[in-house]
């Protein structure tokens, strides 16, 4: 052997390797023009003289369809050992071809699903299908359909199978599944809020009624029964239980109003403020300045006032003892929106703080400093951004604060 | 005519403001009281002592609140709907809430009109006055029973 090696030249050796590169060369020509269709025929040499394959008619048509498809396409033995596939199949596994060729299909797929695979191709039924997952050369998993079927005049049993990439289907299933998952969480949470607000307009409005109508009775069947001061006592009774009725319906209406999801109208923004300014009494001690000009703007009237009054409420009550709240009210345009600014001259707030105080139930201080429920800002933020606004503030600690809403200027 | 009312409320104090209200109203009315659901309906069927029609006659209206005990109040009015010798007898929810759901849902059983408690007691007896001017002077209410 060695000999023999020995005895064939250099320049034989690179002639032969120059005609294998020739073949090869001719071979993959061969493979391109079979894969686009342009052959119809191949004559190829055999042990037994020139043998003729032709690939005609309707063949050619089926070629240039099989390698343009979009599904993957594979053929192998009955044992899964691959004959052919498809530029898509080679596509899906992320490997070149001619390295799929040859290899048993069963080397793609999952491991624990092999065994149902394998149980697939053995079946006799022309027609069968199942969902497997593929694994690419980057080991990663592709969920996709296999339809199988005997090809029936083949000399070997050939099985080819048809691969639909089931990815995008996949991933837009699980899309659809947290959809439909939050729109019921969403649905009971809307749930729970109608069931919040029933028990709100039933059972508080109940025993506010009580307070104030026995007030009244008290005032109007045996008011001359009573000196001067106690019946004053009685009528701020009334007035404060009228006062927190109207407080409750106001919620519910703007918690129905949020939930109805109303047209905007048109408000006026200065007559609002100067509502709210003179209808609430603990404004009253306050010196407020009214920039007086203000323009119309797009909101709810009921979510409007209440932001207004809550952000006024907050500018008088949030100074330090012994001084008289003073409060600058002014609105400024920008692009099209509208920005109130309520500045006042409070105990500010530290920039930390700045952000969480417009959460509900968030708080600065202990109810012993300056009392509350924390639902203030939160309803103003809320009620703004219904509105199609923002709210912010800017403030320093000691400096008063600068809050803000910035409203859709009305057309 | 001297009217009988069934008046269906939980709350003693309601109670107390409506009777003072119709009083204030100068109605001659009858006004029959129970303090649920169950003994609405009891009432109305004539169950134990109230099958005495002399003593609780069966009503020309109910007013009904809708937050009851036992039977709730839209349960009480579909009751009523569903038995053939109460079929045409008027319904007027008069409750706290003006929830649409309420509102809506009350109508749909056949209630004949729906109230909201006013919440204060001059409002509840001007009220009761539009109550008993458009439904016992003007309104001519139907043979029931």
């Amino acid at each position: 052997m060695i000999t023999s090696t020995k005895s064939v030249s250099r320049a034989e050796l690179l002639s032969e390797m120059e005609s294998l590169r020739a073949r090869l060369e001719e071979a993959e020509e061969t493979l391109r023009a079979i894969r686009s269709g342009e052959v119809d025929a191949l004559v190829v040499e055999g042990p037994e003289g020139e043998q003729v394959f032709t690939l005609k008619g309707a063949e050619h048509g089926y070629r240039v369809l099989v390698e343009t498809m979009t599904e993957g396409a594979v053929t192998f033995s009955a044992e899964g050992i691959i004959f052919y596939c498809n530029a898509r199949f080679a596509a899906m596994l992320n490997m070149p071809l001619e390295k799929i060729i040859g290899l048993p299909i069963q080397h793609f797929v999952l491991p624990s699903q092999v065994s149902a695979f394998a149980t697939l191709m053995s079946k006799e039924d022309r027609n069968r299908r199942g969902e497997f997952v593929l694994m690419t050369s980057d080991s990663a998993p592709l969920p996709v359909l296999v339809s199988m079927s005997v090809l029936p005049e083949a000399n070997v049993a050939t099985i080819c199978a048809v691969i639909t990439d089931l990815s995008e289907q996949k991933h837009a299933a699980t899309l659809e599944n947290m959809v439909v998952e939050r729109t019921a969480q969403l649905r009971e949470k809307i749930g729970e809020l109608e069931a919040f607000s029933y028990s709100i307009s039933h059972d508080m409005r109940q025993p506010l009624r009580t307070m104030q109508g026995y007030a009244h009775i008290l005032l109007e069947d045996y008011g001359e029964k009573f000196d001067h001061e106690p019946k004053i006592f009685l009528q701020r009774i009334e007035t404060a239980a009228q006062r927190l009725d109207r407080l409750i319906q106001d919620v519910l209406t703007y918690s129905r109003t949020a939930r109805e999801g109303d047209q905007l109208s048109t408000m006026n923004l200065d007559e609002i403020v100067r509502d709210v300014v003179e209808g609430y009494p603990s404004l009253r001690n306050a010196k407020i300045e009214i920039d007086p000009s203000m323009t119309l703007v797009r909101g709810y009237e009921v979510a409007l006032t209440q932001s207004i009054s809550n952000l006024l409420a907050n500018a008088v009550k949030f100074v330090p003892p012994g001084r008289i709240p003073e409060i600058r009210i002014r609105a400024e345009q920008r692009d099209n929106f509208i920005r109130l600014w309520i500045i006042d001259n409070g105990i500010g707030i530290a920039a930390q703080d700045q952000q969480r105080i417009f959460e509900i139930f968030s708080r600065v201080h202990s109810n012993e400093v300056y009392e509350g429920t924390g639902i203030g800002l939160s309803i103003v933020k809320k009620s703004v951004e219904k509105m199609g606004g923002r709210v912010g503030v800017e403030s320093e600690l000691g400096k008063g604060s600068r809050f803000w809403i910035e409203l859709q200027k009305a057309a | 005519m001297n009217a009988t009312i069934l008046l269906v409320e939980d709350s003693p104090d309601d109670v107390f403001f409506l009777q003072r209200a119709f009083k204030r109203a100068e109605a001659k009315t009858a006004i029959q009281v129970v303090q649920d659901g169950r003994q609405a309906l009891d009432y109305l069927s004539g169950v134990g002592r109230y099958g005495n029609r002399d003593e609780f006659p069966i009503p020309h209206l109910v007013l009904l609140d809708l937050k009851l005990p036992y039977v709730l109040g839209l349960d009480v009015l579909k009751w009523i709907r569903s038995q053939p010798k109460l079929q045409s007898l008027p319904v007027i929810v008069l409750t706290s809430s003006s929830e649409r759901l309420d509102l809506d849902q009350a109508y749909r059983l056949g209630a004949n009109s729906f109230l909201v408690k006013p919440s204060d007691a001059e409002r509840l007896v001007e009220l009761i006055k539009c109550f008993v001017e458009y439904w016992l002077k003007y309104n001519l209410l139907p043979q029931v029973g």
